[in-house]
């Protein structure tokens, strides 16, 4: 039992940046109707841009993270200024294109500048940790449950109660109503794409502090995926929920089966929930009037 | 090689007044083109840069000793970004365009294998100095030296050390292995000392490169009881594998192959990274009680900058052993030098010393590896430095 214990709650530990990073990618869908394959890489630049924050200055945690939620923010809207708005009127399939060439590009620019040496993101936390018991949890990845929990209500409220909120889910609804309806369509995408960025960079700081930054950190953002299909592309909360779940799924398959089945575990319940519900747990079926 | 190239190579003899009169490519009255593929972008340029700066500091070093019996040398670096495809294209460019005589960096293990048939057919003098693997020796090519011991030979030896020095016989050994050539020859090693010592290995953990969370794999160790832990992971694996040891309050002992022996691994793991064994046949960059490391270190301080300077590594030292031996052999050819002469030297090449960089190097007819001994060095966390810890052992 204490081994079944141990193995979930450090998938729970993992999990949650899967969910953290899988929100990302859902807002962004939800809004725009665009996979945004650039989303790992996202979380990588503002990771090494912590890196650099950190060694210049002497901040606590929480102030690093203020910073670089700030700053996820401002790359967030730079980013649809520049190449995603571009792109409105043509179709999803070109917009998605532009991320991958914007992901490669991330990719690059990182190793320009920050090169290729595995690094240490220098935090107040470091390793330490708390003892629950026979568990042992780093105050990372404490943190990290704490601010998913914290992203997944402050959507609620923001998608449920603000005036942005509200106009994001009608966009997402029907885009031709929302306008139609005087919603700015434009400031509704751009808010979308600041506010993935600035979970990105969250989880960003979070994986650089956990496991050091390198720059392969952006394949983070592909295992997370399997958590947005499972929870459903267009479901915030979903991605949040399944990525846990694909956590903790992953820690029990590696624990009591192994054979790399930690890997594809993740993509097998895709398979079998998909055929099951093609939306997710959690999406929106769509229903087509034929 | 195609049609195209001997063609052409074929014309530039007849152009040149016969092979009899001919020097050979890349050798002129007053220079020596040698050419190095490294790894100098993405993310294996952590190798690739030390590696290219300890031939950058040969380079400027023997040209102001007045270069080898009066030719300076010129060494052409071409990036291959680890990408097999671009470490053939890169050779091919420096054949065609620059001339080289020999190559003296050669870039990862893949990366070589793709150039081993060019190597073979145009009769290029290559030293591999980087990436050991037995398919670069076994069968053997006429002109491509190899010297350092495989990761299985290193392994290996680390895990005599293990058992013979430290007196680990009857724990628990376990190794974590990354799913590919690399991870296949680390287990090689460990499986080597596991046979030869008849250690109770009760777990082996394959995991896929790129793996940045271990926790479900440290648990299974703990719950295994797992007391000694091989590495077989590149260079960050190491790191995680320590902290989720550390973090599970397993009191293990830990063993990495030459990879290990980074300082980006230390800088990871943090104070979990105190300790562990690395096997590796070259000594530290810290090292200065050995020969060689000191030289190399002087040379390195007046010849690259500072930031230059925080590029290096061990594979600095691999590098400049690599040219030790290159320049040996040429020195020894005299003002006549070809490519068959290079070749003759190498192979009579019999316990060459590089002033402690490497172990003794000998290489002989049909014998084209060099495996050198190994030595274990442990890490000290606090200072990012490694000691060295036993003496120089025989590869078996």
């Amino acid at each position: 039992m204490d081994y079944f214990i141990l193995l979930t709650v450090s998938g729970i530990a993992i999990g949650v940046i899967y969910g953290l990073i899988g929100m990302g990618y859902a807002l962004i869908f939800k809004a725009t109707s665009v996979v945004n394959f650039a989303h790992g890489e996202i979380m990588m630049l503002i990771s090494y841009m912590a890196f650099s924050i950190a060694s210049s200055w002497t901040l606590p945690f929480w102030g690093l993270l203020l910073v670089c939620v700030f700053i996820s923010a401002i790359v967030g809207l730079v980013i649809e200024r520049v190449f995603i708005r571009p792109m409105l009127g043509q179709d999803v399939f070109s917009t998605v294109m532009v991320t991958i060439g914007l992901a490669v590009m991330i990719r690059a620019v990182v190793v320009l500048i920050w090169g290729a040496d595995p690094l240490l993101l220098p935090t107040d936390i470091g390793d330490s940790g708390v003892e629950f018991g026979m568990v042992f949890l780093y105050t990372s990845q404490l943190y990290a449950i704490g601010l998913l929990a914290f992203c997944v209500l402050g959507m609620w409220v923001f998608l449920r109660f603000s005036r942005m909120g509200v106009a994001m889910r009608a966009t997402a609804a029907r885009e031709t109503t929302a306008l139609l309806m005087g919603i700015n369509v434009t400031h509704v995408y751009a808010i979308a794409w600041a506010i993935a960025a600035v979970i990105a960079g969250i989880s960003g700081v979070l994986l650089g502090t956990i496991y050091g930054l390198g720059p392969d950190l952006w394949t983070q953002g592909l295992r997370a995926f399997p958590a947005v299909i499972l929870g459903g592309l267009d479901s915030v909360f979903g991605a949040a929920i399944s990525g846990i779940l694909i956590g903790v799924l992953e820690n029990l398959s590696e624990g009591y089966i192994g054979q790399g089945l930690k890997e594809i575990s993740g993509f097998l319940v895709i398979l079998v929930v998909l055929m099951i519900r093609p939306y997710g747990l959690f999406g929106t079926p769509e229903i087509e009037r034929v | 090689m195609n049609w195209f190239l001997k063609g052409t190579l074929t014309a530039t003899l007849l152009t040149m007044g016969g092979v009899g009169a001919m020097a050979a490519p890349g050798v002129t009255e007053d220079k020596i083109v040698l050419g190095a593929v490294d790894p100098l972008t993405g993310p294996p340029s952590l190798l690739g840069k030390a590696h290219s700066l300890a031939l950058k500091v040969w380079q400027e070093d023997v040209n102001a000793r007045g270069g080898i019996n009066g030719r300076k040398v010129e060494i052409v670096f071409e990036d291959d970004g680890y990408v097999p495809a671009r470490s053939l294209q890169s050779l091919k460019k420096m054949v065609e365009v620059d001339d080289i005589f020999a190559l003296i960096g050669t870039s990862g293990s893949s990366q070589l294998a793709a150039m081993m048939p060019l190597i073979d057919e145009l009769g290029i003098p290559a030293l591999n100095n980087m990436a050991v693997n037995s398919h670069h020796f076994n069968p053997p090519l006429e002109t491509l030296f190899v010297v350092g011991p495989t990761y299985c030979q290193e392994l290996a030896a680390g895990m005599t050390y293990l058992v013979e020095e430290l007196g680990l016989k009857d724990e628990k050994y376990a190794i974590a292995f990354q799913d590919d050539e690399f991870g296949d020859d680390v287990r090689c090693g460990y499986l080597a000392g596991v046979e030869k010592y008849g250690l109770d290995n009760v777990l082996e953990l394959e995991f896929k490169r790129g793996q940045k969370d271990f926790s479900a794999e440290m648990l299974k160790a703990r719950a295994a009881g797992v007391t000694v832990l091989v590495s077989g992971g590149v260079v960050a694996e190491h790191s995680t594998l320590l902290k989720e040891a550390a973090k599970n309050r397993m009191d293990i002992t830990f063993l990495g192959a030459h990879s290990a022996h980074l300082t980006p691994v230390q800088a990871l793991a943090g104070s979990a990274g105190d300790g562990y064994y690395a096997a590796d046949y070259v000594p530290a960059l810290t090292s200065l009680q050995v020969p060689g490391v000191a030289r190399f270190m002087d040379l390195a301080n007046k010849y690259l900058s500072e930031s230059e300077m925080d590029s290096l590594n061990r594979y600095a030292l691999s590098g400049y052993a690599g040219a030790m031996i290159f320049e040996h052999v040429m020195t020894e050819c005299g003002e006549d030098l070809t490519r068959a002469c290079v070749i003759e030297k190498m192979e009579g090449l019999d316990g060459f010393e590089t002033d402690g960089l490497l172990g003794p190097v000998t290489y002989g007819e049909g014998v084209r590896h060099a495996p050198t001994g190994i030595m274990v060095l442990q890490s000290n966390a606090e200072d990012k430095t490694f000691s060295i810890v036993s003496e120089r052992m025989e590869v078996e």
